[in-house]
This record gives C-alpha cells, sequence and structure tokens, in this order.
C-alpha cells in the first residue's frame, strides 16, 4: 500500500538515457582524443563534453536519490509499436524499396491502430505509396530505390 | 545610397514586358510546396527548377528562382505550425510556438501570422537591400572568424532560453546537440566521432535529424488523439481567422520591424543566413517579453519574430551575391549557378556595371512579397486539409514523406537512416523532458560554432586581446551580454515599481 513516506520507484528507464547520453559523450571524447589531443582539435569538444558529463552526473545522482523529477508517466500505447515499425520500415527500404515499403508500412501502422476496413488497410496506403514514390522520383535528381515501379 | 538613375532605369526594366511577371506566381507555388514538405529544401526546389530557366532571358530566370526562394521560406513554417516539422531548417523557432497554437485549435491564425510576418518580412528585407546594399556589402567583407563566432554564440545563448522547466535537462540536451554537431571532419582536418562509418565524414545530416526529432518527439505519442485538432469545429482553415492572425501580426510592428532588420543582418552573413536568423530573432523576442514563460506555449509574438527574421534574410543572403559575387547559401548558390547559365558574372563589378539590374530584381522581389500574400491565402486553404486527416492515418504519411525527402537530402540511405536514428533520440527526449529545440540547435550551430572558434584562436594566437582590435567584435559582444543582462533587470525593476506602487 502506497503512503506518504514510501520511497519513490528508480526511475530506470531515465537513468539508462542518462548513462547512454554519458556513453556516448565519453565515447566521443576519447575518439577526439585519440585523433588529435591538440587544442586546435579539442577547443570545443573537451569543454562542451566535460560540461555533458558533469550534467550527467549531476542528473543520475537525482535520479538514484529520487529526487529527479520524474519523465512522462503517462502509458506508452503505441508509440513503441510504430517506433519499431518505422525502424523496420527504414532498415528495410534498400530491399523492399521506397514503393512497396512505404506501402506496407503505412497499412502496418494502420493495422496497428486499430483499422480493419479492407479498403482503408489495402487501398488507401497503395495509392499514397505510388503517388508518392511518383512525385519523388519526379522531384528529386538521385534515383530512387523501388521493388516494383 | 540609392543610385537614383540606377533606380529609375530598374523601374523602366520591370516594367518592360508582362512575361517575367507570369513566372512570379508559379514560382511562389512551387517554392510554397517545397517548404511545405518536410525533408525537400527550398534551394532543392531552385536546383530542380534551374534548367527551365535556360529557354528564360535573365531576368525572368531571377524573377522565377527568387520567387520560389520567397514562396519556401513561408512554405516552411506552415508544415512547422501544422505538424511540428519545420519544412526547412529556417522555420525550427516558428514550430516553438506555432504548433502549440494549432494544438490549441488556433492553426488559421498561426498560419495569419506566418503569412503576413512572412511577407513583411520579405518587403522589409528587400526595401533594407536596395538602400544598404553598398555599405552591407562592406560590412559582410568585415564579417572575421571572431564576428561569426559571436554570431553563433548569440544563437546558443537559445539553449539556455529554451531549456525548459527542468535545466540542467535542458543544457544537456543542448550541448550533447552541439557535440553532434561536430562529428565528422573538422575545418582542421581531423576526424573525429565517426566510428567508421563513412555516412558521418562530412558530419551528420542535420536537416533529416532536425526533422526526426521534431516529428518523433509529438507525431508518435499523438496518433491516438484521432485528430491534430481535438474540437471538431475548429478543423476547418476559416478565411476570418486567416485575418484574424494577420492583424495580431500586425499588432506588433515592433517585434515584426526588430525581427525583419535582425533577419536581414545575420542573413547578410555567409554561411549563418536564415538558419540562424530566425533563432536569434525568437530569442531577442523571448529576453524583450514581459512574459518569457509564455513562449513555447503558442505565444503570438515568437511566430512573428521567427517568420520575420527568416523571410528578411532572404534580402540579406543577397547582399554577398550581388557584391561580393558569393553565394551565403544553397539557395543563393542555386542563383549564382543561374548567373554562370546567363553568361553574367557576379562579384563587384556587377553591382557597379548593372546597378539597374540588381535593382529590377530587388524590385520585383518587394513585389513578390505582395504577390505571396494572394498565393499564400489561396493555398493555404489546401495545405491545411491535414487537418481533417485522421492521426493514424496522417501519422505514417508523414513519416513516408519524411523518409523520402531525406533520402533527396542526401542522395543516399544517409539521409533516412540519420531521421531514424534522431526519431529514437527525439522520443526518449520527449518522453524524458529533454528539451528538443535546444538539441535542435545544438547540432545545427555546433559546427559552425567549432569553425569559426577555432579560426578566431588561430588568428588570435589565443590572446584575447587581440580581439579589441576588431570593433564589430566588440559591439556584437556588448549587445549580446546586454540582451541577457538588461531584460532580467528591467523586469526586476518593473516588479519592485509595482510592488511599492
Amino acid at each position: 500500500m502506497a503512503d506518504g513516506t514510501a520511497r519513490p520507484r528508480l526511475d530506470w528507464g531515465h537513468l539508462a538515457l542518462v548513462l547512454l547520453i554519458a556513453g556516448v559523450v565519453g565515447l566521443y571524447l576519447h575518439d577526439a582524443i585519440q585523433a588529435s589531443p591538440t587544442t586546435d582539435n579539442l577547443i570545443l569538444i573537451l569543454p562542451a563534453a566535460l560540461l555533458a558529463l558533469g550534467l550527467c552526473a549531476l542528473i543520475a545522482i537525482g535520479i538514484l536519490r529520487g529526487r529527479a523529477a520524474r519523465g512522462d508517466d503517462a502509458p506508452l500505447g503505441r508509440a513503441p509499436a510504430l517506433m519499431g515499425l518505422f525502424a523496420l520500415y527504414i532498415i528495410t527500404l534498400p530491399v523492399a524499396g521506397f514503393d512497396v515499403g512505404s506501402a506496407v508500412f503505412v497499412a502496418a501502422a494502420l493495422l496497428v491502430e486499430g483499422e480493419r476496413r479492407p479498403v482503408q488497410l489495402l487501398v488507401v496506403p497503395a495509392v499514397f505509396a505510388v503517388l508518392a514514390t511518383l512525385s519523388f522520383r519526379a522531384l528529386v535528381p538521385y534515383p530512387i530505390p523501388t521493388l516494383l515501379l | 545610397m540609392i543610385d537614383l538613375a540606377a533606380l529609375s532605369g530598374a523601374f523602366g526594366l520591370l516594367f518592360a514586358s508582362y512575361n517575367p511577371w507570369l513566372l512570379m506566381i508559379p514560382g511562389l507555388a512551387i517554392g510554397l510546396v517545397f517548404g511545405c514538405v518536410p525533408g525537400l529544401q527550398t534551394s532543392m526546389a531552385m536546383a530542380v527548377f534551374l534548367p527551365t530557366t535556360l529557354f528564360m532571358d535573365f531576368t525572368s530566370a531571377m524573377f522565377f528562382l527568387t520567387a520560389i526562394f520567397t514562396g519556401g521560406m513561408f512554405g516552411g513554417g506552415v508544415s512547422a505550425i501544422m505538424m511540428n516539422i519545420p519544412g526547412t531548417s529556417s522555420a525550427v523557432a516558428t514550430a516553438f510556438d506555432g504548433f502549440p497554437m494549432a494544438r490549441n485549435g488556433q492553426h488559421g491564425e498561426a498560419l495569419g501570422i506566418a503569412l503576413a510576418a512572412s511577407c513583411i518580412g520579405t518587403a522589409i528585407g528587400y526595401v533594407v537591400l536596395l538602400v544598404l546594399i553598398k555599405p552591407l556589402s562592406g560590412l559582410v567583407l568585415a564579417m572575421g572568424p571572431t564576428e561569426m563566432f559571436m554570431v553563433a554564440l548569440w544563437g546558443l545563448t537559445l539553449i539556455a532560453s529554451l531549456r525548459g522547466s527542468q535545466m540542467a535537462r535542458g543544457i544537456l540536451a543542448g550541448v550533447f546537440g552541439l557535440l553532434l554537431g561536430t562529428v565528422g571532419m573538422s575545418s582542421n582536418g581531423v576526424l573525429r566521432g565517426t566510428m567508421g562509418v563513412d555516412f558521418l565524414i562530412d558530419g551528420i545530416a542535420v536537416v533529416p535529424a532536425m526533422i526526426g526529432m521534431f516529428a518523433a518527439s509529438e507525431l508518435f505519442a499523438m496518433s491516438q488523439r484521432g485528430y491534430l485538432v481535438t474540437d471538431s469545429g475548429q478543423r476547418t482553415v476559416r478565411f476570418s481567422r486567416v485575418l484574424a492572425g494577420m492583424g495580431m501580426a500586425l499588432r506588433r510592428p515592433v517585434t515584426l520591424l526588430r525581427g525583419s532588420l535582425l533577419g536581414v543582418v545575420v542573413g547578410a552573413v555567409p554561411g549563418i543566413g536564415s538558419s540562424v536568423s530566425n533563432l536569434v530573432s525568437y530569442a531577442d523576442a523571448r529576453r524583450r517579453d514581459p512574459a518569457p514563460e509564455s513562449f513555447g506555449t503558442g505565444n503570438p509574438t515568437g511566430v512573428v519574430a521567427a517568420e520575420s527574421a527568416n523571410s528578411s534574410s532572404e534580402g540579406g543572403s543577397m547582399v554577398s551575391l550581388f557584391a561580393l559575387g558569393l553565394p551565403g547559401g544553397g539557395g543563393t548558390a542555386v542563383l549564382l549557378a543561374a548567373f554562370a547559365m546567363h553568361n553574367v558574372t557576379g562579384g563587384p563589378r556587377f553591382l557597379t556595371d548593372n546597378a539597374d539590374l540588381v535593382y529590377t530584381i530587388i524590385l520585383a522581389n518587394i513585389a513578390q512579397a505582395v504577390l505571396l500574400l494572394g498565393v499564400g491565402l489561396v493555398l493555404l486553404q489546401a495545405l491545411t486539409l491535414i487537418v481533417r486527416v485522421r492521426l493514424a492515418l496522417l501519422v505514417p504519411c508523414v513519416f513516408v514523406l519524411a523518409a523520402f525527402g531525406s533520402f533527396g537530402l542526401t542522395g543516399d540511405m544517409q539521409g533516412p537512416y540519420t531521421l531514424l536514428v534522431f526519431a529514437a533520440i527525439g522520443w526518449l527526449f520527449k518522453r524524458y523532458d529533454y528539451s528538443i529545440p535546444a538539441a535542435v540547435i545544438g547540432l545545427l550551430l555546433g559546427r559552425m560554432t567549432e569553425g569559426e572558434l577555432l579560426r578566431s584562436y588561430q588568428i588570435t594566437g589565443g590572446d584575447i586581446s587581440m580581439v579589441l582590435d576588431r570593433p564589430i567584435t566588440l559591439v556584437l559582444a556588448a549587445l549580446l551580454v546586454l540582451s541577457i543582462v538588461l531584460p532580467p533587470l528591467l523586469a526586476r525593476r518593473r516588479a519592485r515599481r509595482k510592488a511599492a506602487a
């Protein structure tokens, strides 16, 4: 049973994000120093990275002590599923092409959102993908990877 | 300052034929559509349509291409307001208050503000150019690395202003963005942070990254909301509300004028241009406002400041093109290519020998600002139909367009991959209350800040007293310090007076 004195739950997700940022910054700083440890190369990177690492430490201590304001506690809903679908769409683009990949992504996203009408699931994504592919092919000066068109 | 004989010649050239005028409306419409689609840049539209100008005379080609430029500056603001995705990097600050206004059902007003501010900003930008092109070109030549660094610093102070409710997280987001902005080959020729990925040698593709962060931060979470505008009664863009928005912009003449003037000056600096001018103007408006905390929640003044500055920066960017023959950014680079296609050589002699032609182009652009009002009002009705599309369909479609646009920007899969990585970062940042605008500003300014800081260090040899010989740097530094220190002091004085009363 929760009461006013209960210790707040640790915000693991937030802690992981802070550690991730610190890791990326640390790696970048290490790589930059390895590349050239001169003032010319580190004039901005070193002070900025140290500031970022200091802020990461400050925020991480706040999270561990349960003092940091919690992130958005709203339920994640379908956002992770959509994010996952988008990742799949982008990663498979070189194989599925922009035409088929886009149609499948829009249809899958509609399905995740609860759409069940066949016309909405099959026709709308296909028409949108064809129109988008043809328009961009006309506008963009590079060949666009496609499977069918 | 104005060569009156050349100016009268320019009026003659301007009305010599109606053919160039006929090209302005399609040019504005093309620019508007390209500016609206996330990932399609105005400079890309100008490049795509550059070959069609081969069959035009030089004046017509300039009218057409600069019309695309003008339309694109406003178009970028439309998607920033309607979808929270700045169509171009020059519309980043428009999204800060424009999108909250749209979510509050004030999309008609926000678009009206953007349209009025864009038209007035463009007109002011070119009027200033008309009067000051000669002294401004001297100023451009006097801008060295220390001055450019001060301008970059001015943009970076916005990170502190836009840090959000959590100061440490906001500043961390900004510094993280700044560091990511420096990844790749430095201006000193050192390769850092690429982790063996060839895509990153030229640095992170900033526009796909920006689109990913802005789009993912809002759209994934919104897809279950039904529609962009919750109230079904407000899902139309009524003409009266766009006009009301235009009225809101006109009731802020000081912000309009200040934003426009800042836009011209910052836009005139080669390599900086419109993507920084809107941020500098927004930061300035926020600092001066009696209620700075209302910025970011749908304050119309923020939209006025951003849109007036990015539109007037177009006039500013023409300074280096006309006076020095140097392109300051993508759009002016295409114009320079058009110069070459028509056997016209830019540079100081072009300005002296062809002053009438330069004035003709400037006058035509002032006319375009008026035409934009009409084209914008007509096209807005079509462009804003998206508020009637269910978010369940709109969200994946916007992401598909962003993927296409990102591919178009880089010409390979670097764009879509960058979009994906930064969409994930944007989503996580939003969830844990890290300021996305701060991260985007850091990313936009990282490379430039480092480059100018390094060059400043190299020319001064680390001796800070050398800066004392650079009056423009000192003036910029003094203005920067004043703009940071004065507003809180004045606010405190106002509060004290109020308490005493």
